[in-house]
């Protein structure tokens, strides 16, 4: 497989997994958080426009911190991205916002309005998804074939919680993408720095789309400096040999590249520069950014029956949660990957051969060989997929010559999102999307363990590979197809779906989105007598409420009202949420009129008033 | 590499295997099992009277939606199963009937007989007969009763409308008393609220109740929803026949928590006596007023059934 036709499959993939997410999300309903962004991504997008019309005036700070105050807790780049995404695509809203801004600025259109307002700021997140499934198969083709690059976009993408969160206009997955590219740049810059002017920037990113990007740069330093204690990096990077230079700019040039000053310095100034809300105060309101997620609520979660909402979480919540809500056969063969790389990190930290020369700018000798391979690798021969294989035929991963700790690099990623909601002191969080940042390290991990377990030198066997790789994503795929359009609450068939999961006492879904099934039904078009006037919102955030109604797929007739002078109510079921159920009961009756169902398991419900 | 063969033969087998249990597993989950028509059977086979339980709690909304007995307070919010001579219980096909929950709710009852067992579909209903089972003599929730609530050296004379009791004259609020079915523990339980003010003494006063050979009660706290665990106790106190028969202090942590008082038969007054010391609720912030410390309590004297 040549280069170019694992971009080609690589690209379509990504392609692929955006127009299925644009296209199945359309009947996803809006979740809380979502309510939210929406309105601050039309502020960001509304500014984004005034920075082309009129740059003086939206560079003003009075001008940036009117539009760029909302939901300042998130950094802005899902939102900028989203504003300009609904300003390109979106069609003309049936009324404008609510908000302090100026109505003609947020209300209108856009340029090429060829879907509702929400689908086109979910886009970006979209997109950004299928990059990340493309460069999942990109990097784990290269060193494992087709199959190994399927497995790991598979791996990622259908698992029902990733599909479910990737569609959505938030920054869980955006998150998980950008760090992972991060991390494989920082891998990739280790064997050749050419890259590394692109890691400073890369990571800024990572930084202005969601605060879990801040803990990459410790564990990276940490990795870096771990690689160079076991003499597993070329020398070429070590810090004490920068070249002398007279010329500042090329020496500037240089540290910049360097991974670590790159991380720890070149990307903060860039992140800085793509968040306007915190020029005019930098240090007060990173401060504040940080006290919020330091000091972030404690959620309701509810676990094995038990509702918690203060810390600790048991320490296994986050691993059973992803037992839970992944296919186990998907786990194994990333733990088996996962073993592998670090059975070779150990293997090879045995036999570290010397350094290779480095002339004295720093660049290799002619005498490294073109890939500077170090002296155990010589014995490789690479592909034209450029991938490598060894003498036995054995392909390597990470399609590269030297390994820094790949097992290492790999497991930190994919073990600390989860041992950081294990943390008995973080805040309740408690979503599997929390820790989704360890996915792709996952996924890459099982391309490594599907490489291994297909490296049989009977041909005729290896020829079921394909039938196999089906096999093995089959169950996510299902899950995905059946739990549609509710994957928030849909479990992996091991634990027995979302009844095997109630059964247990496991969270049925957060949000309030599940929603769009009951207000259908409440549309006067279809005449049934009584018709509710008032509705009580529930979990349903009334700004998720306004951009159904801004897309024209709210009642018209329904206001949203305090359960007391409600004639209806929406009930979206978790534990904690009981005391609501009675509630309504109180007020109305306690028979729902429908019901959101998974596999017999109520999700969400609908009180109407009563049939005279 | 003959040793990576065996090895990774035999890891690629095994993985194949549970790929290969996870699709059939997908095939019996993925599903729904339930029909429509499953509970037109149930409702068919039910008894009148007899309360339906229900083995797990997410059948509830579906049970509510289709059933009309699902929504009666015997059902949906039982004290425990003190005075159920015959109940059943549905569950999903293939789940057992008896829980633990239900285990919880016997109390120190013999365990129930199992009448029938029937499948309707993707349900089960199990009937039980409990014929040992107390006789139900009074309820504080259907009784006369007069309520009082005293502040420092003030007293008053709480004023009853419907099933609400309020304890507010002039410009003296001590709070008020209502009959509700609220949430303790995460369950619908049907008993007598309170909500007043800190350092209020209410007394709860039925004055001519008829006694059995024992009172059986429940304290629990609502509104869980609101707020984290870490509210301040209270003080029970029931006196029959002008003599103190328990002081109890109760904390939420306690969930639905059951009392019993032995009695002599007869008709008697009794009074409840419940002193709350700190109202609102303590979370990492500190303590707040808001949201309200809600108390709840029922009573129910029963005539011993030995067989």
């Amino acid at each position: 497989m040549t280069a170019a036709y694992r971009r080609w499959i690589a690209a379509a993939l990504g392609l692929l997994t955006v127009a299925a997410l644009a296209w199945g999300h359309r009947n996803v309903g809006y979740v809380r958080d979502e309510g939210i962004y929406f309105e601050a991504s039309r502020h960001y997008g509304t500014w984004a426009a005034m920075l082309v019309r009129e740059p003086t005036r939206a560079l003003s700070s009075k001008t940036r911190d009117r539009y760029l105050r909302i939901n300042r807790e998130h950094p802005p780049l899902m939102k900028f991205l989203a504003g300009v995404s609904a300003r390109l695509l979106a069609e003309s809203p049936d009324m404008p916002t609510t908000s302090r801004i100026r109505r003609t600025d947020v209300a209108q259109g856009g340029l090429l309005p060829v879907m509702p307002e929400g689908a086109a700021m979910r886009l970006p997140a979209q997109f950004i998804a299928g990059l990340g499934v493309a460069m999942l198969y990109s990097i784990a083709a290269a060193s494992g074939g087709i199959c190994a690059g399927l497995l790991a976009a598979g791996w990622f993408i259908l698992l029902p919680r990733v599909a479910f969160h990737a569609g959505l206009h938030s920054f869980d997955v955006p998150s998980a993408v950008t760090i992972f590219a991060v991390v494989m740049l920082y891998r990739r810059t280790i064997i050749r720095p050419k890259w590394s002017w692109l890691i400073g920037p890369l990571y800024g990113i990572a930084l202005v789309v969601k605060h879990n990007a801040i803990f990459v740069a410790p564990l990276l330093v940490t990795h870096y400096y771990a690689c160079m204690s076991l003499s597993r990096l070329p020398v070429r990077l070590s810090p004490h040999r920068v070249p002398r230079t007279r010329h500042l700019a090329s020496a500037l040039f240089h540290w910049a590249g360097h991974p670590l000053v790159a991380l720890c310095l070149v990307a903060p100034i860039v992140a800085f520069c793509m968040w306007p809300w915190l020029w005019s105060a930098p240090v007060e309101r990173l401060v504040e950014y940080l006290a919020f997620h330091r000091d972030h609520a404690y959620y309701n979660m509810e676990f094995l029956g038990h509702n918690y909402n203060r810390p600790p979480l048991p320490v296994l919540y986050p691993f059973v949660m992803t037992f839970a809500t992944a296919p186990l056969s998907l786990i194994l063969v990333a733990i088996a990957g996962l073993v592998l790389h670090l059975r070779r990190d150990a293997s090879e930290s045995r036999s570290t051969p010397p350094a290779p020369p480095t002339t004295p700018s720093g660049t290799p000798s002619p005498s490294d060989g073109s890939d500077s391979r170090s002296s155990s690798e010589r014995s490789e021969h690479g592909t034209s997929d450029g991938s490598h294989r060894t003498l036995h035929g054995e392909r390597r991963p990470f399609a590269s010559q030297r390994r820094p700790l790949d097992g290492i690099l790999l497991l930190t990623f994919a073990l600390f999102p989860l041992l950081l909601i294990a943390w008995p002191t973080i805040p309740i969080f408690g979503g599997t999307k929390h820790w989704i940042t360890a996915y792709p390290f996952l996924a890459l991990a099982a391309a490594e363990g599907w490489r291994w377990l297909w490296a049989h030198p009977c041909v005729t066997l290896q020829r079921a590979a394909p039938l196999a790789l089906c096999w093995v994503l089959l169950p996510g795929a299902w899950g995905i197809w059946h739990g549609h359009p509710n994957n928030l609450s849909q479990y992996a068939p091991l634990v027995g779906g979302a009844r095997g999961a109630a059964e247990l006492g496991l969270n049925r879904g957060f949000w309030g989105h599940a929603a769009l099934g009951l207000i259908r039904p409440l549309d006067a078009t279809t005449g049934r007598p009584p018709q509710p006037q008032k509705l009580y919102l529930h979990d349903l955030h009334d700004l998720a409420r306004k951009q159904y109604r801004r897309e024209r797929r709210w009642p018209a007739h329904l206001r949203p009202a305090k359960l007391p002078r409600s004639d209806a109510a929406l009930l979206f079921y978790e534990q904690h949420m009981r005391s609501d159920e009675l509630e309504i009961w109180r007020h109305l009756h306690r028979r729902p009129s429908k019901l959101i169902q998974l596999d017999d398991v109520p999700l969400a419900a609908l009180y109407e008033p009563a049939p005279r | 590499m003959v040793m990576r063969s065996r090895v990774g033969n035999f890891c690629l087998v095994a993985l194949l295997l549970v790929a290969l249990a996870e699709i059939v597993a997908a095939a019996s989950a993925y599903r729904s099992t339930i029909s429509p028509d499953d509970w037109s059977a149930v409702s068919e086979r039910l008894d009148r009277g007899a309360p339906l339980l229900l083995a797990t709690r997410w059948l509830e909304p579906a049970a509510r939606h289709h059933l009309d007995i699902a929504r009666e307070d015997d059902s949906v919010a039982p004290h425990d199963l003190y005075g159920m001579n015959r109940f059943h219980v549905l569950a999903p096909r293939g789940a057992e009937g008896w829980s633990h929950q239900l285990d919880i709710e016997r109390g120190a009852l013999p365990l129930p007989d199992l009448l029938s067992r029937e499948t309707l579909g993707g349900l089960a209903l199990y009937t039980y007969d409990q014929p040992d089972s107390p006789t139900l003599l009074d309820d504080l929730l259907s009784a006369q009763v007069d309520v009082s609530a005293r502040f420092d050296d003030r007293e008053l004379r709480c004023r009853h409308r419907r099933n609400r009791w309020n304890c507010a004259r002039s410009r003296l609020d001590l709070g008020s008393l209502s009959i509700r079915t609220v949430e303790v523990n995460y369950r619908p339980r049907r008993c007598m609220t309170l909500d007043a003010r800190d350092g209020t003494h209410i007394e709860i006063r039925l004055p001519d109740m008829t006694l059995g050979d024992f009172l059986r009660g429940h304290v629990g706290f609502s509104d869980f929803n609101a707020r984290l665990r870490s509210e301040a106790p209270i003080a029970v106190s029931i006196t029959v026949r002008d003599t103190l028969l328990m002081r109890r202090v109760f904390s939420d942590s306690e969930g639905w928590s059951a009392f019993e008082i032995h009695t002599e038969p007869g008709r008697g007054p009794v009074t409840i006596g419940i002193d709350i010391a700190v109202q609102g609720t303590w979370s990492r912030r500190g303590h707040r007023s808001n949201p309200p410390l809600r108390p709840c309590i029922e009573l129910r004297s029963f005539e011993a059934n030995t067989p």
